[in-house]
């Protein structure tokens, strides 16, 4: 195996790991779409949820 | 729904820069991550730059920073006040995280082997981060973000607990199965140390690091997690200690560096921490260290102490030797001298009868006896020639030779030598040719014989060495440097570069000078320079190498 088979393994998993990032940071970031878990027995947090 | 992005229930305050906000209620995690990062990536940068092509000093700079990204990315969960931050960081942190074993795996194979791991190996290393790429922005790797009691965590689900902890753990063992099979098979004893301590080190670094993870990802209590993070200054202290011992990645650096170095960055440290109840920890980390760098300074300083008395014993010895070797060649002069000049008196007697009989003082020879008595002269010549040369140096060691230094014009007596040996080289087929190109009238303070007897022997080695060709005495001057140089060019075997000073030394000749089958006894040229420079002078010698002829240079000041 060549040097240039190593580079491209390392290449392909690097864009991988980019395109995983990117997507997280849409899903977390832009769209906000994840589940927030409040306690009802907590500090008062109601007036900012609907 | 989303309100909670833009307002702020629980009061935390915002971090400028990711970094700084007083959501992280103690120092000690500022502590906790930028000492292991540091002291890590410090090292990894000192030995980078020692030799940036060394395969394990690039495997250990990228580990160190990749462990140094995953540090400042905790750091913002610690500071930040934004949710979708924290959901954003902390769901990439599962990438860095695995990648620090396999950075780790890189590291010790090329810290052992020198090499890249195999095709496979980088294969199966890399395939870990599949399922990652394909679930990092899913709630299987952050479930949800826990706002209850106004913490400010996320929940790691099973792509954290399940997968990436065991798919690390997997990567450990291999570390540790790899440097344990590599171990057995090494013969060398001391490259069998390095790699049990470079092993233990790397495994201490991702033991302790893990398990701050997975109590912190279990119990969710992530306090306990950050004192994961020191197991990267054990690393740094055994590689340290590997450096010092055996100066891994070729790094030359004694105890004294290292623990001065390591001492500054505790103390560096010390500045990020200002409450009591760290201090202990602190104190711990710096204590062990001390202790570990303080036992290598001393035994270096042991060690620095016994080899000074070695050199010193050495010292006196050779002093001893030096002392005998002077008497010896004091004696072996005196001895040379006595010699020659009790060889000098018959010879010349040789010499005068050959004459007389050559000149038909005692009656006409027949050609026969007339041939045998050129062959008594030439050699009684020659004799007397190596008996004037053994008595220079004898003079020359001994300190004795005077020279009657007066003013006279060098150009002449370069002409005159060359007139003289008109008729020999004549006789060996050569043609000798006298040049000149002066500003001034060539006129130097030094001693006359002396400096013909200089410029006899060059142009005598230069005819010697030359079998067929010409011999060129040329003259030329410079006004700027006031010095007038006398070049004697021949057309001859010449020499390599690496024997142009050799030749000057006592009984030395050029390696091929057997090939011209001359008589020489090595010492025309040690005189002849030993005579110039004792008159202020130098004699040097320039080649273009085996088979291209070679210039010895005379140079003396120019009265001007």
């Amino acid at each position: 195996m060549n040097s240039k088979a190593f580079l491209y393994i390392r290449v392909i998993i690097a864009v991988l790991i980019l395109f995983s990032i990117v997507t997280t940071y849409h899903v977390t970031v832009v769209q906000k779409d994840f589940e927030i878990l409040t306690d009802p027995e907590g500090p008062d947090t109601s007036d900012y949820f609907e | 729904m989303m309100d909670i992005f833009m307002t702020n229930p629980c009061g935390w305050s915002p971090a400028p820069y990711l970094l700084f906000s007083e959501n992280i209620w103690g120092n000690f995690i500022y502590y906790s991550h930028l000492f292991p990062s540091l002291a890590g990536l410090l090292i990894a940068i000192f030995v980078f730059l020692h030799n940036p092509r060394g395969r394990a000093n690039q495997a250990l700079l990228f580990m160190t920073s990749v462990f140094t990204l995953w540090c400042l990315t905790d750091l913002i969960l610690w500071a930040s006040e934004r949710a979708d931050l924290i959901m954003f960081f902390w769901s990439i942190l599962i990438h860095i995280d695995l990648l620090i074993y396999v950075a780790a795996f890189f590291f010790v194979h090329a810290f052992i082997k020198d090499s890249r791991p195999k095709w496979w190996e980088e294969l199966i290393l890399f395939s870990f981060f599949i399922p990652l790429v394909l679930f990092a922005h899913t709630p299987l790797n952050l479930t949800a973000f826990d706002y209850t009691n106004c913490w400010r965590e996320a929940l790691e689900g099973p792509l954290w607990q399940y997968y990436v902890y065991n798919a690390e753990l997997i990567i450990a063992l291999w570390i540790v199965v790899f440097s344990f099979l590599q171990w057995k098979k090494e013969s060398n004893q001391t490259k069998k140390k390095e790699i049990a301590v470079m092993t233990i080190g790397i495994i201490a670094f991702l033991t302790l690091f893990s398990l701050g993870n997975i109590t912190g990802s279990i119990e969710t209590d992530w306090e306990i997690g950050q004192y994961g993070l020191f197991g990267m200054p054990v690393f740094v202290a055994l590689l340290t200690y590997l450096i010092v011992r055996y100066q891994m990645f070729n790094v030359k650096i004694i105890a004294t560096e290292a623990l001065v170095a390591g001492m500054g960055v505790l103390i560096l440290s010390l500045m990020f921490v200002q409450k009591l109840e760290n201090v202990f920890v602190i104190a711990f980390v710096t204590l062990i260290l001390t202790i570990v760098l303080g036992i290598l300074l001393i035994r270096t300083v042991r060690k620095e102490v016994q080899q000074r008395k070695e050199i010193e014993n050495l010292a006196e010895r050779l002093k001893k030797a030096n002392n005998r070797l002077r008497e010896l060649d004091q004696m072996k002069s005196e001895f040379v001298s006595i010699a020659s000049h009790q060889l000098r008196s018959p010879l010349t007697s040789i010499r005068g009868y050959a004459s007389m009989l050559l000149e038909g003082s005692y009656g006409k020879l027949s050609q026969k006896a007339t041939d045998a008595i050129n062959r008594i002269a030439d050699s009684s010549t020659y004799m007397a020639s190596s008996v004037e040369d053994y008595l220079n140096v004898s003079r020359i060691e001994a300190g004795n030779m005077k020279y009657e230094m007066m003013d006279f014009n060098l150009r002449n007596e370069a002409e005159h030598v060359a007139d003289d040996k008109r008729q020999e080289a004549m006789k060996k087929g050569l043609l000798i040719t006298f040049k000149s190109d002066m500003d001034t009238h060539g006129i130097v303070n030094a001693d006359v014989g002396k400096t013909r007897q200089i410029l006899h022997n060059l142009t005598n080695n230069a005819l010697k060495y030359t079998p067929r060709g010409t011999v060129t005495i040329f003259a030329h001057d410079n006004k700027k440097t006031k010095q007038i140089h006398i070049d004697i060019i021949d057309s001859g075997i010449g020499m390599k570069q690496e024997e142009l000073e050799d030749i000057f030394g006592k009984f030395e000749r050029a390696h091929n000078a057997n090939q011209t089958n001359v008589t020489g006894t090595g010492l025309g040229l040690f005189v002849a320079r030993k005579m110039a420079r004792a008159m202020g002078g130098d004699v040097t010698a320039h080649s273009d190498g085996v088979g291209h002829g070679a210039t010895f240079r005379l140079t003396m000041p120019l009265q001007m």
